[in-house]
């Protein structure tokens, strides 16, 4: 794999990857020698928009450090935000439309949550046949502690009418041509969760540029997509909003389809919270291995669920072996799992990796094929090879 | 060593390659094309979506492009659609 993997290194270019570019500008045609400072190691799965893929060997840490966490963008990064100036505007259905500024913000008490996200469409590259879309590999997760205000303490402030139903966000992101913005709404009823932020910071810093500074949403157990970056407005509607990114956009079909099957709109929905799902960190695809006690590692998450165990086979699923989780836990988070394993003889071997949760759900062995690739959870699985 | 997998695929040499970079790499690199692998029905609902979104797509070049976009970026082989594919073609 690490032949086909390529990474960040070399410092130059820094504005191509920052997101300073502006729409329709011309574009270097080389890029080789590009990279995104800050995020040494990151598998680049799009230049413009950039969007970084974490390998999975790096997921053996509780906290994924800020400089390891997946990067998503639908469109251009905005210019670095002026803290000074950015506003925060609530409106819609409510009583007292309000605007925060970075310093009144700062006057919420802060709430942390420590949230694995996930993007909608991380494994699409799994899915058989391929479909449309940003080709992630494993990597488009990570664990990190979020903090800052609840947005139910924001919308208190501006008090929603009894015809709010639906909580629309709308980030700074840059948009070229007719692209049409990237705005999502999520549910009042998960707007209003106490676990529901407006984060400011990430693992007890301050947001970077690329995760959304200065404030961000974060919908805790929910697509990544519901977790609106650069956030500079919010508006209480009375149904959910409109547009590409509600509606095709994020919507998976109710039941089963074959990849050649229309699907018509009104047998779709949107997509929430996210599924069961583990994946292996170590040993990696294709390693070679020495005789003798080796470990075998990982993460496993479930939304708005709780891990309840993680397995392991490593005879290619004919059976299945309880790893240990690990000590750290949260509502959200991930969970780090461990087996001691030592392999009877040399040969090749299939690792596969299934988690259960606390709502009865198993990572099934195949993913439910759908269009846009959303939500892969088979069985994790890597091949090695023993040899003395 | 190339850094950047998607971008170290260029787009292939081919009529329509100038017309395809022309129009197709002005909002994002040419990497978010060469990393599908699509049919030529997907790949016609991607030029009508992105021809919403703003791309410029004359109507006259639009069969070659989507020829092109198929030819080089088509199924994988041994995929599901591609297995059906050849089964169809040999039915
Ligand atoms: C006006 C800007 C613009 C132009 C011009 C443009 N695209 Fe796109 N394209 C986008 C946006 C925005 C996305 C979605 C990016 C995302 O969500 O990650 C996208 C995504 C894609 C994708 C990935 C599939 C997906 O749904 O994410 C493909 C394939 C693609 N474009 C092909 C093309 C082709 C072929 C052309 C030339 C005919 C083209 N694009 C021209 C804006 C553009």
């Amino acid at each position: 794999m690490t032949s086909r993997r390529d990474f960040l290194r070399t410092a130059s270019a820094v504005a191509l990857a920052a997101g300073v570019a502006r729409p329709f500008r011309a574009w270097a045609a080389d890029l080789s020698a590009v990279s995104v400072p800050g995020k040494d190691g990151m598998i680049v799965r799009s230049y413009r928009f950039l969007d970084l893929e974490t390998p999975v060997e790096f997921m053996t840490e509780w906290l994924t450090p800020v400089n390891h966490f997946f990067v998503r963008n639908h469109m251009f990064e905005p210019a670095k935000v002026d803290a000074s100036k950015w506003k925060l505007t609530i409106g819609g259905q409510v009583e007292k439309p309000i605007v925060f500024t970075l310093a009144d913000l700062e006057k919420v008490p802060v709430h942390s949550v420590t949230n694995a996200m996930e993007c909608a469409g991380n494994g699409r590259t799994l899915q058989n046949p391929k479909v449309p879309g940003i080709q992630w590999g494993k990597g488009a997760v990570g664990n990190a502690k979020f903090s800052g205000p609840s947005l139910k303490v924001l919308l208190e402030k501006a008090r929603v009418k009894d015809t709010g139903k639906h909580v629309m966000f709308r980030g700074l992101d840059e948009v070229p041509g007719k692209v049409p913005p990237f705005v999502r709404s999520i549910p009042l009823e998960k707007a209003i969760d106490a676990d529901t932020l407006v984060a400011t910071h990430m693992n007890g810093a301050a947001l970077t540029q690329h995760h959304g500074f200065p404030a961000r949403v974060i919908t805790p157990g929910w697509a990544g997509a519901a977790s609106c970056k650069w956030l500079t407005e919010i508006t209480v509607l009375d149904k959910p909003a409109e547009g590409n990114f509600m509606s095709p956009g994020y919507r998976m079909p109710n039941a089963p389809v074959k990849p050649d099957e229309a699907v018509k709109p009104e047998d779709t929905h949107s997509v929430t919270g996210l599924t069961v799902k583990s994946l292996i960190a170590a040993p990696s695809d294709t390693a070679k291995l020495r005789p003798g006690k080796q470990e075998i590692k990982g993460v496993a998450w479930a939304g708005e669920a709780d891990i309840t165990k993680v397995e392991i086979s490593t005879d290619g699923g004919s059976s299945w072996n309880l790893t240990e989780l690990g000590k750290d836990h949260a509502k959200y988070a991930w969970r780090l799992w461990s087996y001691a394993w030592k392999p009877a003889k040399s040969g090749d071997y299939v690792i596969l990796s299934r988690a259960t949760d606390s709502q009865g759900r198993i990572q099934p062995e195949a993913a439910v094929w759908n269009p846009s690739g959303y939500l892969y959870n088979a069985y994790d699985q890597v091949k090695v090879h023993v040899q003395a | 060593m190339s850094i950047l997998s998607a971008q170290s695929k260029p787009l292939p040499p081919g009529p329509m390659q100038a017309k395809v970079k022309a129009a197709c790499t002005q909002c994002h690199n040419a990497s978010r094309i060469t990393e599908q692998h699509l049919t030529k029905q997907e790949w016609s609902a991607q030029l009508d979506k992105m021809a919403a979104l703003g791309a410029e797509i004359q109507d006259a070049d639009r069969p070659a492009i989507l020829t092109y976009l198929t030819k080089n970026f088509g199924p994988e082989k041994g995929s599901k659609t591609a297995a059906k594919k050849s089964t169809e073609e040999t039915k």
